[in-house]
């Protein structure tokens, strides 16, 4: 049953008792922060059952990781939940690190984790359909859109696979009423975006940590790594992208307009970071596949 | 607690403004959905005290056609229980009036624990993920093995009266029993699948419509947990459609009920016959 007629059913019945609350009043901002962790206000201890489960959630995905999924549980409160998705390759988010930030409820698995998108450039891309600027995921199962909802028999993994699935090859068509390019090549030109907005933000961004997010020092350190491991495939895809530097990009969906693409600066500021994370990590400055020290030169 | 840093989320407001005219009709929906739920919690408990059948003309003390049904009801039922109308009432009401009338009996009581014993394996078996499973039924075992171990019937009843309005403990015992009931319905997934509409997957209803907390029950929600459960229910139906009797039904057709349910739009109470 959809919810609109789940609703009336319930309208139905309990309209005799009850007064029905009126959407457009200033109930508005109560409603509005309901999905977000950091401001949903909620303070309500976990039951026993609640917090045991939210670890074997943990637990299993520490035991069998999914592919680019990476989750660390909060040190000083066990209803957070912190959660790194590794873009898919061949996809425009393919090497970024995104960022989510969850909160189990009290009663915990009965009701779905609440979840916020944080790698955002403090709320100015909006990385995917469902990807709100303000951090707001739109999915079934977390109660933010229409469609399939959640059923205590999933865990905080399906929620996780479950955006990582929207963060396909062809994001623009996750918006409804697009499943036919309004403008055509708008599919092409998001993914163009989104694949410099990834390097921009959701790589150097993140690695710099520019918008001071409190990232857990695990995860800081997998992103270190993968960075290293993936560097030569973001500079592959800055030096393919260079002749549009200067071009305005094109987000379909409205966002960020009048700002250009700035392949050049973004190499330059991953070269930087690359030589930081060598000096932190003291490791020598030849890697395996390079002539030495210049690195640099190997793929000119 | 943690502390998220939005960087200078504070100066954009162009954010926040964008946040209102992205909260769609849905979600607005939903939340008051939510807000209303949240009322009726706090009214109705999940299952409530024993009340005479009679005590529902008050509901209709203006509506003829109710009032004669409610006279005919009483003929062949003394008391009605109610409970919370959350979209989980089929499977609490069920679970909780076949429970109490297995307390009668010890040895379908104890057939009816060794039954239960083993279905986990079953639903691990279909695909289920044990650990997701398992809190639930673990908790079902309990509330059977803490009723089962009064010996005195009354007091046994009354335990499981109480057991079932900590919302902990009620809540546990609905997933467990819709787990049961989406397991039996992939079991026999070629039977059931006649009854389900669209192109939908017998799979796919019960990962939208049977699993899901607060999804109310259809028929096919119904046969499937009486399959499961290894029983039949009487749905007594009581609407403002014509005739003065109310309208019986056996699920599965031809069973010999055990636990009989009022069925009003939208909603299960539980009866007991006279």
């Amino acid at each position: 049953m959809c919810v609109v007629c789940h609703l009336f059913t319930n309208l139905k019945w309990f309209s005799q008792n009850l007064d029905i609350v009126d959407m457009t009043s200033s109930n508005h901002l109560d409603i509005k922060y309901q999905w977000d962790p950091s401001r949903d206000g909620d303070s309500a201890i976990l039951t026993p059952t609640a917090s045991v489960r939210i670890k074997r959630d943990l637990l299993e995905i520490f035991k069998d990781p999914p592919p680019g999924i990476y989750v660390v549980g909060d040190e000083s409160d066990i209803r957070y939940v912190h959660a790194i998705i590794v873009g898919v390759m061949d996809t425009p988010y393919e090497g970024g690190f995104f960022y989510f930030l969850l909160k189990c409820p009290a009663d915990y698995p009965i009701l779905p984790p609440k979840v916020k998108f944080m790698t955002t450039d403090a709320g100015r891309v909006r990385f995917n359909p469902n990807l709100y600027k303000n951090g707001k995921v739109c999915l079934s199962i977390l109660g933010t859109w229409t469609g399939p909802a959640w059923s205590p028999a999933q865990q905080i993994s399906t929620v996780l696979l479950s955006i990582q699935s929207l963060m396909n090859e062809k994001p623009y068509y996750n918006e409804p009423g697009y499943d036919r390019e309004r403008t055509p090549g708008d599919a092409k030109r998001y993914n163009e975006y989104l694949r410099h907005e990834t390097l921009r933000v959701a790589v150097c961004g993140m690695l710099e940590n520019e918008c001071h997010l409190s990232i857990p020092p695990q995860l800081v350190e997998m992103m270190e790594s993968t960075f290293l491991q993936f560097f030569d495939l973001y500079t592959e895809t800055c030096r393919d992208n260079l002749r549009s530097d200067g071009e305005f990009y094109i987000d379909p969906f409205g966002g960020n307009t009048g700002c250009n693409f700035e392949y050049t600066k973004i190499l330059e500021r991953l070269e930087t970071i690359r030589s930081n994370l060598q000096k932190k990590q003291n490791i020598p400055v030849s890697l395996p596949f390079t002539d030495g020290e210049g690195s640099d030169e190997k793929d000119v | 607690m943690v502390i998220v840093i939005m960087g200078d989320e504070a100066k954009n407001s162009s954010t926040a403004t964008e946040d209102v005219s992205q909260l769609n009709q849905d979600e607005l929906i939903m939340a008051q959905q939510r807000q209303i739920e949240k009322e009726i919690s706090e009214t109705i408990p999940l299952v409530g005290d024993l009340e005479n059948i009679l005590l529902l003309e008050h509901e209709y003390s203006n509506d003829d056609v109710y009032q004669e049904k409610v006279k005919n009801l009483a003929k062949k039922y003394k008391s009605i229980r109610r409970t919370r109308p959350d979209g989980n009432c089929f499977f609490r009401a069920f679970s909780f009036a076949y429970i109490e009338r297995l307390l009668d009996k010890k040895e379908d009581f104890d057939a009816f624990y060794k039954k239960t014993a083993k279905s986990k394996d079953d639903l691990v078996e279909l695909g289920f993920q044990q650990f997701t499973v398992e809190d639930f039924y673990d908790t079902y075992l309990d509330v059977l093995k803490r009723v089962g171990d009064i010996a005195e019937v009354e007091g046994a009843k009354t335990e499981l009266h109480s057991l079932f309005n900590d919302q902990g403990y009620s809540d546990y015992m609905v997933v467990y029993l819709r787990l049961l009931t989406s397991g039996q319905l992939q079991k026999e997934k070629d039977f059931y699948s006649c009854f389900i509409e669209g192109h939908t997957t017998v799979e796919d209803f019960c990962h939208q419509e049977v699993e899901p907390m607060y999804k109310e029950s259809d028929h096919i929600h119904i046969i499937a947990a009486c399959a499961a459960l290894g029983t039949g229910v009487r749905v007594v139906y009581m609407d403002r459609g014509t005739g003065k009797a109310v309208t019986e039904h056996d699920l599965p057709e031809g069973c010999v009920p055990s636990v009989h349910l009022l069925y009003r739009p939208g909603h299960y109470d539980i009866l007991y016959p006279i």
